[in-house]
């Protein structure tokens, strides 16, 4: 059973890579990023509260990494998000729209409501520049971000796809043959693949392995291998054991360990696993 | 940038993100003086003028970045100053980076995107308390 899902999982990663490739769910269902809405580029760093819209109390909060990114797994319910950092205004007050070039999924100050089951909140959110920023600057040769250039190769393929289809279509009508049935035919696949194809899930589990039932509330670190006193991402299983740990690729020390009442911690597990170029970890593990 | 001193044990928040440095300072000034340095010079400055007890330190700093401040403060020829802890609150987070860092004997090396702030307060607060 485990083996189907893991096969399934990642046949649909990889589909749904396939279909980034041709313009669909580009950089979708990933992580949010914090960005500055006149360079595009990702801000850092950017203290980042969800807000529990019935209690106005911070349900969680984190800090936006080099790459601008953040990701909040919380429960069903009602929230806002606030962000702030020196020198950049929030809500935007230039980007009101849904999208803006690469990135979609806008969240401007708005209320907005978590339905169903526990998932990965991660709206992408411009900011203003309000003066000149010491960091971002000085970090722009640290990370290479090209949002400008990822924009136009993403309207690039999006052209270049439907302008082949047109010419595809019109050749169907001018000059048949089995070539253009055959283009027509990949078509189909891909747009009935960008419409049935689930997104890949972006939280994994904590399992008991003798009762199959999820571990709520332990805690799940990834640290560096070489350094494993150095955590570079952390979480807290909720409900069904779900658990969000977004890291760069590589290869990390994962721990899963439990506290007590009175604050003594015990490790459950660790074990070394790898993290694809998604940026994140989503597999279930069995205690 | 002096916070008001409510006991003897002195922490210098080094944070070049006003916002950021502040959450800290309001953290930890509750309970010690806390110094501010907005960049690697002031940094350096604050250190040799005021003798913190403890150092959170950013990489990524205007004018001398994180790893010259260190180094400058493990060479300084006062052994007491050069052998004041230093926390690291960065978002840097490559093998070289950590490895550079602990190189210079840093106690605590903290990823920014991936800590709770209070976790950072925690351990300066036991290593002040130590102190």
């Amino acid at each position: 059973m485990r083996f189907f899902y893991t096969f399934f999982s990642g046949v649909n990663r990889l589909l749904n890579s396939f279909l980034m490739l041709f313009g669909f769910r580009w950089f979708q269902n990933r992580w949010g990023v914090v960005y500055d809405s006149v360079s595009k580029q990702p801000l850092d760093p950017v203290q980042i509260k969800l807000i529990d819209a019935s209690s106005g109390k911070v349900a969680q909060s984190s800090v936006t990494d080099l790459s601008g990114r953040y990701g909040f797994l919380a429960t069903p319910g009602k929230f806002k998000i606030f962000v702030s950092k020196t020198n950049y205004a929030f809500p935007s007050k230039s980007i009101r729209c849904d999208s803006d070039g690469i990135y979609k999924n806008l969240y401007g100050g708005q209320l907005f409501e978590l339905l169903g089951e526990s998932d990965v909140i991660s709206f992408n959110i411009p900011m203003d520049p309000l003066r000149v920023d010491w960091n971002q600057q000085a970090k722009q040769s640290l990370i290479k971000t090209s949002a400008f250039s990822e924009n136009l190769a993403l309207k690039t393929t999006s052209i270049l796809f439907w302008a082949v289809f047109i010419f595809a279509l019109a050749s169907l009508y001018f000059s048949p043959s089995n070539f253009v049935y055959g283009i027509l035919v990949f078509y189909c696949l891909v747009l009935f693949l960008a419409m049935v194809l689930p997104k890949p899930r972006l939280w994994g589990r904590v399992m008991d392995g003798k009762t199959k039932q999820p571990l709520v509330g332990v805690i799940v670190e990834l640290t560096h291998t070489k350094f494993p006193d150095v955590v570079v991402a952390k979480g807290i299983t909720l409900d069904q054991g779900k658990f969000f740990l977004r890291a760069h690729r590589g290869e990390y020390l994962i721990k899963i360990t439990s506290e007590n009442e009175f604050g003594q911690k015990s490790l459950l597990k660790s074990k070394k696993i790898k993290i694809g170029g998604g940026g994140y970890y989503s597999r279930d593990i069995m205690i | 940038m002096l916070y008001m001193p409510k006991f003897n044990k002195k922490a210098l928040i080094v944070e070049d993100d006003e916002q950021l440095r502040g959450v800290m300072v309001s953290k930890l000034g509750e309970v010690y003086e806390v110094l501010q340095a907005g960049d690697g010079e002031e940094a350096v400055e604050r250190i040799i003028d005021k003798i913190p007890d403890v150092i959170l330190l950013d990489l990524l700093l205007p004018k001398l970045d994180g790893f010259k401040v260190l180094d400058r403060l493990r060479s300084y020829p006062d052994k007491k100053i050069a052998s004041i802890p230093v926390v690291v609150l960065s978002n840097l987070w490559s093998d070289k980076d950590i490895l550079q860092a602990k190189s210079l004997k840093v106690e605590e090396y903290f990823v920014k995107a991936h800590t709770d702030l209070n976790d950072v307060v925690l351990r300066l607060k036991k290593i002040l308390e130590a102190a």
